[in-house]
């Protein structure tokens, strides 16, 4: 059974069950028990019913509101992986441009009729979810810059003229959420772009005289490309201590919590900076801390393990892929997931400014959940198809 | 894959990023254990003081003192019973077992009884849970004594308004009820969101509130994980400030004689300083009791009888009531007139009973006519005709100016919340409010101080006391001020044609047929000056001055004329004014006068 599915495999002629069978399930298993963490940490983030007008703060731990509204988003999300996962790897390669494309115009509709929210324009309201554009154009880039280099040739990708159109596919997608303004999201986007860039065999020099460029716009973004709002979380996160009731405070109540929580961690459900809520959007991009203080650095690095375990599953995709599509996809995809994951964990640390990334499969949220899910989705794919050649360039098309 | 270069280079570049990717998980895991083993100590401790909160005091309410520093708003202590469910368990009594031994002592009604083991399931067993708020002393000393049986329950000591004379003043002090929702919505003093915490809702105590109400101190409780106050650290703690005492310029007897003597009424009296302006008295009745806010027994049913109640209890008619000033407005006319040139000291108008002007005839109060008068006798007769006559030549405009500057028509500043403007009108208001050319006859109808003219009590009282203080322009103050003697400018009215209003209101009142001589009285010679006022709540139709006028005690309450009467004492050096109107009193000389008279009486006992 096994051996004939596996000609089938080889033979690219499989049925919906047997392209289920072939999965990365090792990459599903830890996906897996990453949401669950997210969900025992969302369970305790949870606040209980008041006892008076003063006890009201604490919380105890509880299904609601987080937990109970993010099991079903988890749920789905694991249907939507499969269902990506089981279709054919050419039609994502026939549709990556229009999927790139429906991610520019929701970008650009959210700028008219965006909902606002701390500071910045982000959510488009579609009646069931609140849809963050931002969020699938991480996804939707990767799948275009894949897309596009997979079909150009190694003096090709050496061309500066070839570099062009994936430079404006990079651009336009920045500037929009630029407008927003999300800094965290532009960052990511761009360096989850510039790890393509660089996997698809684009020359050290350039990346050297982008870097170059960078370095000298800086002092005009700054002086003239930057809301007030965002120097300041720049300013203060050079200086957290100079603000400390203000908005340093998150940092600084961040630190507290992670540090306290040594080694072993305060134990689950009691962490003192979290439940008695001095610890801000503790089931956002607070998680981390908020994990942290439960189960402390020994915790953390099983934490670390699992996503070095999800990132290890994503590298045999791309290793075991024949087509050079696969391969950046499942590579680009994971690079997002880790930059996302190291930005968030970074920035509750103290490493880098609070820039408002959530941290990936952990933070409570529709739209950033769903759509890494997709993304593994399209890794699952890869895997799926990993024996599929994609040679032709007009496969491309 | 047609590269075979290709592959290697993404191939050394995929490990290269990977090589990255586990680099910066290092560094994450080295900034942790920097944090989390390195500063653990740090942090914990930083962790510990913040399980530290604070719980605000609430400060004790300004004390609100009559002129002689008799308190008229005081804070009682009032206990309250709380348990703590966990300690009365951890002893082998069960909750409900307490509970029915405390009823034995303060009664509980089944009810009370539910919501407490109802908010006791709600609860966790270490939060303490009311039994019952608001108990007196006596309550109290019952349960001390026995204290010893009852471990897990506590006694609460707060502090609660109180109104130690009830409703003498209650219109003026005003009264405290619970913090409103929009309250706290609009108002970030934290002090609000203490449990029990009351603001002003009328009167001083409303509009006085953040004087009166202090800012709240600080005890820091240190709490641990799931909220269990752990330790109570007083030395840390942020002082208390109480809130500012208020001193009131209303004397606390003339208040009480005041409520006394009209409380059978629908009425409100002004007495005021005229020097001064100064209130020394004002009463709104029928009033109400201000500690009903405050108690919790059938409070509601008494607040509800209150509020249907058709004479308006909680509206304080002396700066709300809006009236026709009647035949008091005829000093505005006549000083109008004397200052256009209009008429002179001698002038005199022969008054038959009615007068015709236009399509229309103008009717005297009194039918058979007042003959010849002069000014003094117009007022003292209160002679319709003798205004209409004025009327006829004089621009209403000049009229609205002198009333304006005695004080009618417009905001006095009393400091009291709810204070109506009221209205004088002139050619120019009926155009902007009526869309209608004024007319003659308007300035005949309001040159007696009917039609569209309205003022409160307190305006009358001003208008009086500016008369009686030869045109000082006096406003009428409730707050006693740090410094006595204020000043007022001179309003700059000829002292010859005063004299004159004066010694009509002289004789109004001490002349044998004065139209006020009910008010007359004599106290160490001192004796008082003042003018009637009746004012028509239902208009006289031309068929029932025809078929002769109903007496006004045949005619349904509601319809009766209202009431009025101002004046001030002495006559020779005047020193107070005193304003009064009686709903449907009938007649002012009636009704009015006679309690003008015993404001004044009074007043002048306890201040001479």
């Amino acid at each position: 059974m096994l051996n004939y599915q596996l000609s089938m495999k080889k033979s690219g002629q499989m049925n919906v069950f047997s392209k289920f069978l072939f999965m990365n399930w090792k990459l599903t298993l830890f996906l897996l028990l990453l949401s669950a963490i997210g969900l025992t940490i969302l369970y305790s983030a949870g606040k209980a019913e008041c006892a008076d007008k003063f006890t009201c703060l604490i919380s105890y731990g509880s299904w609601s509101p987080w937990a109970i509204s993010q099991l079903p988003k988890i749920i789905i999300g694991f249907i939507i992986m499969f269902v990506v996962a089981v279709f054919d790897l050419k039609i994502w390669v026939k549709y990556a441009y229009w999927i790139y494309g429906i991610g520019v115009v929701s970008l650009v509709l959210v700028s008219f009729i965006g909902h606002i929210g701390m500071g910045a324009q982000r959510w488009l309201n579609l009646g069931f979810i609140r849809f963050q554009p931002s969020e699938f154009m991480k996804i939707a880039l990767v799948l275009a810059l894949s897309k596009y280099f997979a079909a150009l040739s190694i003096n090709e990708i050496r061309s500066t003229y070839y570099l062009l159109f994936p430079a404006f596919l990079v651009a336009l997608p920045v500037g929009l959420v630029l407008t927003q303004p999300d800094l965290g999201t532009a960052m990511t986007l761009i360096f989850v772009s510039a790890i393509v860039f660089f996997i698809a065999g684009v020359q050290w020099w350039k990346f050297g005289i982008l870097f170059l460029i960078g370095v000298i716009a800086l002092p005009i973004v700054w002086q003239y490309g930057l809301h007030d709002y965002q120097k300041q979380r720049v300013i203060i996160f050079m200086n957290p201590e100079k603000d400390i009731m203000g908005s340093g405070y998150h940092i600084t109540q961040s630190k507290i919590s992670l540090g306290s929580g040594g080694f072993w961690g305060k134990g689950y459900l009691q962490g003192t900076q979290s439940h008695l809520n001095f610890l801000p959007e503790k089931q956002t991009d607070f998680i981390f801390t908020m994990f942290a203080e439960e189960f402390g650095m020994f915790g953390c690095l099983v934490l670390f393990a699992v996503i070095i375990a999800i990132l290890y599953q994503c590298y045999r995709v791309a290793f075991v892929s024949r087509n050079n599509f696969g391969k950046l996809l499942a590579l680009g995809l994971a690079a997002n997931f880790f930059v996302y994951f190291f930005i968030n964990t970074a920035m509750v640390m103290g490493l880098l400014p609070v820039v408002g990334v959530p941290s990936p499969l952990l933070s409570y949220g529709g739209t950033a959940m769903l759509t890494l899910f997709f993304g593994f989705g399209l890794i699952e794919c890869c895997y799926v198809h990993s024996d599929m050649l994609i040679s032709s360039k007009s496969d491309y098309l | 894959m047609r590269d075979a270069e290709l592959i290697k280079v993404f191939n050394r570049r995929a490990l290269l990023i990977a090589g990255g990717e586990l680099f910066l998980f290092s560094i994450l895991a080295g900034r942790l254990y920097q944090l989390q083993i390195l500063d653990n100590a740090k942090y914990k401790k930083l962790s510990e003081k913040n399980s530290v909160r604070i719980k605000l005091m609430a400060p004790p309410r300004g004390i609100i003192k009559d002129r002689f520093g008799v308190e008229m708003a005081i804070n009682k202590n009032s206990y309250g019973i709380q348990m703590i469910p966990e300690e009365i368990t951890a002893r082998g009594f069960s909750v409900e077992e307490i509970l029915n031994r405390i009823s034995e002592l303060i009664p509980l009604t089944e009810k009370e009884k539910d919501k407490i083991l109802n908010n006791i399931k709600k609860k966790r067993a270490f939060f303490p849970v009311f039994i019952k708020n608001n108990l007196g002393w006596e309550e109290m000393a019952k349960l001390q004594v026995k204290n010893l049986d009852f471990t897990g329950v506590y006694v609460e000591e707060g502090k609660q308004r109180y109104y130690p004379f009830n409703e003498i003043a209650a219109h003026v002090i005003g009264y405290v009820s619970d913090v409103s929702e929009q309250e706290l919505r609009t108002d970030s003093d934290p002090v609000l969101q203490l449990p029990d915490f009351k603001t002003g809702k009328a009167g001083v105590e409303k509009l006085m509130d953040k004087e009166l109400r202090g800012s709240a101190g600080e005890t820091i409780q240190v709490v641990n994980a799931s909220g269990r106050v752990i330790e109570t650290l007083d030395d840390k703690k942020k002082k208390t400030v109480p809130g500012q005492n208020i001193i009131l310029t209303i004397d606390k007897r003339l208040q009480e004689y005041a409520l006394e003597r009209i409380k059978e009424e629908s009425a409100s009296a002004v007495v005021m300083d005229i020097f001064t302006g100064d209130v020394l008295m004002m009463i709104s009745v029928p009033t109400y009791n201000p500690n009903i806010f405050l108690s919790e027994d059938n409070s509601a049913e008494e607040f509800n009888k209150l509020l249907t109640n058709p004479r308006h209890p909680f509206i304080n008619k002396a700066i709300e009531g809006l009236y026709a000033p009647g035949s008091t407005f005829k000093m505005m006319s006549a000083l109008a007139a004397l200052s256009e040139g209009k008429i002179t000291p001698s002038t005199r108008i022969h008054c038959s009973g009615h007068m015709d002007y236009g399509d229309g005839r103008y009717h005297c109060w009194k039918t058979s006519g007042h003959g010849l008068l002069d000014l003094e006798q117009s007022l003292q007769h209160s002679c319709d005709i003798f205004y209409y006559t004025i009327a006829t030549k004089i621009n209403m405009d000049s009229i609205q100016e002198m009333a304006y500057k005695f004080g009618l028509g417009d905001f006095t500043g009393i400091e009291l919340a709810n204070e109506k403007k009221g209205q004088v009108p002139s050619v120019s208001w009926k155009r902007n409010y009526k869309s209608e050319n004024w007319y003659t006859g308007d300035t005949i109808t309001a040159s007696i101080g009917q039609g569209y003219t309205l003022v409160t009590p307190l305006q009358l009282a001003v208008m009086v006391s500016r008369i009686a203080n030869d045109g000082i322009a006096v406003k009428p103050r409730i707050l006693k001020g740090e410094y006595e003697k204020v000043f007022f400018p001179q309003m700059n009215i000829d002292q010859r044609y005063i004299n004159l209003i004066k010694k009509g209101m002289f004789s109004v009142v001490n002349k044998p047929n004065g139209t006020g001589k009910t008010a007359a009285f004599e106290y160490n010679g001192q004796q008082m000056a003042g003018k009637t006022g009746t004012t028509q709540v239902k208009r006289i139709t031309r068929e029932e001055r025809l078929r002769g006028v109903i007496k006004q005690e045949d005619l349904p309450w509601k319809y009766r004329n209202h009431a009025l009467f101002v004046g001030y004492a002495p006559y020779k050096n005047p020193r107070f004014a005193v304003s009064v109107v009686v709903e449907h009193g009938m007649s002012g000389s009636g009704a009015a006068a006679p309690i003008a008279r015993d404001l004044m009486r009074k007043t002048l006992e306890l201040y001479s």
